[in-house]
């Protein structure tokens, strides 16, 4: 892969892919059983890695650290797609290093959740 | 409160709660500009794959066809409550365009239902979200993005333009403004709330 610079600029206008490739992260799987949607909250697990963690996993882990994160976030801190994601995570799921929050079965259509969800919004909505 | 590891132990395990809703409508309606007016962050970017039904373009073969593609969709978020019993609500901003149909369903799984940004100058662009919100069954409503310049219309006006049934609100917004755009998302979250039955059926395409 020529790597542009300017003593090569024709290199440039070839489009760069990203290194390495997703599929390389993901060690060529492309899905997982879990179902993880876009917005499972993701928090640290009860267990250290018990292998080396890649350098997204350890993104991942860092970014969880501070505060839940969904597995959309964790798409876009590793800046790869959502699949790819869904593929590190539900690996950090399965070594511990990773654990899900108790959370209800379906909090779209928890008449609780909503409330709550309206009560905040209407609380934004009043603040100046 | 770390005196006693007793109480550390004891304290109810905290809970963190996400939902999400999805802010849908054809190109340069004002989905980014709705998802960053109401986001407490600054909006994030990531990429999904999505299938793709290119049906009005395939009008001469009369057959859909399917594709899948990775698009690109942006997303904020709103935190209520505090570590212990934290509630995240995600807004996520649907990829859109006038000549394809994305299948969202991986998206749309579990929401709590969709706002559909319409834009008055061309409204029929709006149709494609309004049937897949509508075949899905999830809640949804029509928000008009009173764009600068563009004719002021009733809502009735949209509606009767739309066909929408009675029962899916219309609102009026500025995508602009935070008051709006979260009164707006305020509206949806009310609609849900209205239209879940007594006995709670599966989320996403439950028979009625």
């Amino acid at each position: 892969m020529a790597v542009p610079t300017s003593r090569n600029p024709a290199a440039v206008a070839e489009p760069i892919p990203r290194e390495p490739r997703t599929y390389a992260i993901t060690r060529g799987r492309v899905q997982t059983t879990r179902d993880l949607r876009l917005e499972a909250q993701l928090v640290p697990g009860r267990h250290t890695a018990r292998r080396p963690v890649s350098a997204e996993e350890a993104q991942i882990l860092a970014a969880c650290s501070i505060r839940s994160i969904s597995v959309a976030e964790a798409a876009h801190t590793i800046g790869r797609p959502v699949w790819a994601a869904r593929v590190l995570v539900s690996d950090l799921l399965d070594t511990g290093a990773l654990a899900m929050p108790a959370a209800a079965p379906a909090p779209g259509r928890d008449p609780a959740v909503l409330r709550r969800v309206l009560a905040g919004l209407d609380a934004l909505d009043r603040q100046p | 409160m770390i005196k006693e590891g007793r109480t550390v132990q004891q304290a109810a395990r905290p809970t963190s709660t996400a939902v999400k809703i999805l802010v849908a409508g054809a190109l340069a309606v004002g989905k980014t500009t709705l998802v960053a007016s109401v986001s407490e962050i600054r909006p994030l970017t990531t990429e999904e794959k999505l299938t793709v039904a290119s049906a009005a373009t395939d009008d001469l073969t009369g057959v859909e066809s399917k594709a899948t593609t990775t698009v690109a969709f942006d997303f904020g978020r709103i935190t209520f409550g505090g570590p212990d019993d934290l509630l995240t609500l995600y807004v996520f901003g649907t990829p859109g365009q006038e000549r394809f149909t994305y299948l969202w369903d991986g998206l749309a799984a579990g929401a709590i239902g969709a706002v559909v940004l319409a834009d008055t100058r061309r409204l029929e662009d709006s149709f494609a979200c309004l049937d897949y919100f509508e075949a899905r069954r999830l809640p949804f409503i029509v928000a008009v993005n009173e764009f600068d310049g563009a004719d002021r219309y009733h809502v009735d006006e949209v509606r009767d333009a739309l066909e929408l049934k009675p029962r899916v609100p219309v609102v009026l917004c500025d995508a602009r403004s935070r008051t709006s755009a979260t009164a707006t998302l305020s509206a949806l979250v009310r609609h849900a709330l209205h239209s879940l039955p007594h006995a709670a059926p599966s989320p996403l395409g439950a028979p009625a």
